[in-house]
């Protein structure tokens, strides 16, 4: 072949493959005369080219090469050199990874059709890239994506992932604000247990006791420690007092004070 | 109906219009259907009035079915204008090499796959091309297969249809179908 005539398109070939199937569709080079020569010089301006080959790139295009070229070097040697290639004494070489043409031309009919449809997704993902949809701000936040994963149920390689970002989360949060949380409010969004009923009636006891002293009290003056369980067992209790009519509860402006008044001072005496 | 040369829309077409105006994501039919108490196929019929209405009196947006659902995306010839406006462009965009591509379309093809599969067809090593997928979301791990070293296998995702703007995995053409079509097969002996 003259080297003239062969005048390859360098344009982001992604593999040994790839080149060699160029090669072919575009009839620069006939797949049952593959000239190694000249594969190594096109891949090699290829490379230089690119400038950021990985060594792994380079190492996979020349293993390729190299088992073409023995494979030549075996066909040039009397039919039972095979065996006795394999006799060499000393030699603890083994010759079944080499690739055969009839190999090489399996694997580039296998792999041709791939290099066609990826040309038609990169031609599609051109087109779709220019159309663009809505935007949204969740959180205003770069990691975004972490903290909205996408899973697909039966997914556990994420869900594990998705669990032990949660976990890691919860952590932190625990660190942080460990001095104002009860234990079971460490879960954010997690419902906590219902609050069983002893725990109402104790609660409704002990108002009760309160409103013995003070006939008027504020809901803040109940809850002395800064807890979601505690706020709502008290809340329980006061609705069930209301439920009875042992208390009346009023809120004279919104988001203000809330106040809770004794009904009837028999009814919170018994 | 016309009015002063314009056709206007159903009441149907118009609120699928006003869902897909606020959906963050696409949205399928049946999501539709429900949410409008109408039947799956007026949801269908109306899909196409707006779309159908939307090409025709040249607005800029256009309705698009993309991984089983519809969205409402910008025309395609605006897209140098939306590129000048803010980094709307920037933010949506995706960056797959060929060799990515490559490996995406090989996925597609053969799902679900082992990454030892993949890398047969190709000939090159492509752990870090399918760790690239994984982490953009355009390919998931489905399981492992049962042989020797029980191997991941994996499948590509709707973040996959989204990029390529496929509505299925069957919008693809067939491996046979791309032979048909004029690859040089006889010259690969």
């Amino acid at each position: 072949m003259n080297r003239n005539a062969l005048e390859v398109s360098i344009d982001g070939f992604t593999g040994p493959l790839d080149l060699l199937c160029h090669l072919v569709e575009s009839r620069q080079m006939q797949a049952s005369k593959i000239k190694i020569a000249e594969l190594v010089r096109i891949y090699g301006a290829y490379l230089s080219k690119t400038r950021n080959a990985s060594a792994e790139v380079i190492s996979e295009f020349f293993f390729m090469a190299a088992s073409l070229l023995l494979q030549k070097v075996l066909s040039l040697l009397p039919s039972n050199a095979d065996n006795e290639l394999d006799g060499l004494e000393g030699s603890d070489e083994s010759y079944d990874d080499v690739i055969s043409e009839e190999e090489l031309y399996a694997r580039m009919s296998r792999f041709s059709p791939y290099r066609t449809i990826t040309n038609l997704l990169l031609e599609r993902k051109e087109r779709q890239s220019r159309r663009f949809k809505r935007i949204y701000f969740e959180t205003g936040d770069e990691n975004d994506e972490k903290k909205n994963p996408v899973y697909e149920l039966g997914d556990l390689y994420y869900l594990s992932k998705i669990w032990w970002g949660l976990l890691e989360d919860n952590n932190k949060k625990k660190e942080t604000k460990n001095e104002f949380l009860d234990e079971d409010e460490y879960w954010d969004g997690v419902p906590g247990s219902l609050p069983d009923e002893d725990r109402i009636q104790t609660r409704i006891d002990e108002i009760a006791e309160k409103l013995k002293k003070s006939p008027s009290l504020v809901l803040s003056s109940l809850i002395s420690v800064r807890s979601v369980s505690a706020l709502v067992v008290t809340l329980l209790a006061l609705l069930e007092m209301c439920r009875m009519k042992i208390i009346s509860v009023f809120q004279e402006e919104l988001f203000g004070e809330v106040r809770i008044n004794a009904a009837f001072s028999d009814s919170v005496a018994n | 109906m016309a009015k002063s040369g314009l056709t206007l829309l159903s009441a149907t077409a118009s609120r699928i219009e006003a869902i897909l105006f606020v959906a963050s994501t696409q949205v399928a039919e049946r999501e539709l259907s429900l949410t409008l108490a109408v039947p799956l196929r007026e949801v269908s019929l109306a899909l196409l009035e707006l779309q159908g209405h939307l090409a025709k009196h040249a607005h800029g947006i256009e309705l698009q079915n993309v991984a089983g659902g519809w969205q409402l995306v910008t025309q395609p010839h605006y897209a140098e204008i939306i590129s000048l406006f803010r980094d709307v462009s920037e933010r949506q965009r995706v960056k797959l090499s060929k060799a990515s591509v490559e490996t995406l379309a090989i996925i597609a093809y053969n799902q679900p796959v082992t990454r030892s599969e993949v890398e047969e067809i190709r000939s090159v090593r492509s752990e870090s091309v399918i760790d690239t997928l994984l982490t953009h979301g355009l390919i998931r791990i489905a399981g492992r297969k049962k042989s020797a070293g029980s191997p991941l296998l994996y499948r590509t995702t709707d973040r996959f249809l989204e990029v390529f703007g496929l509505g299925s995995i069957s919008e693809l053409p067939s491996l046979e179908e791309i032979n048909v079509a004029g690859v040089p097969s006889g010259d690969m002996k």
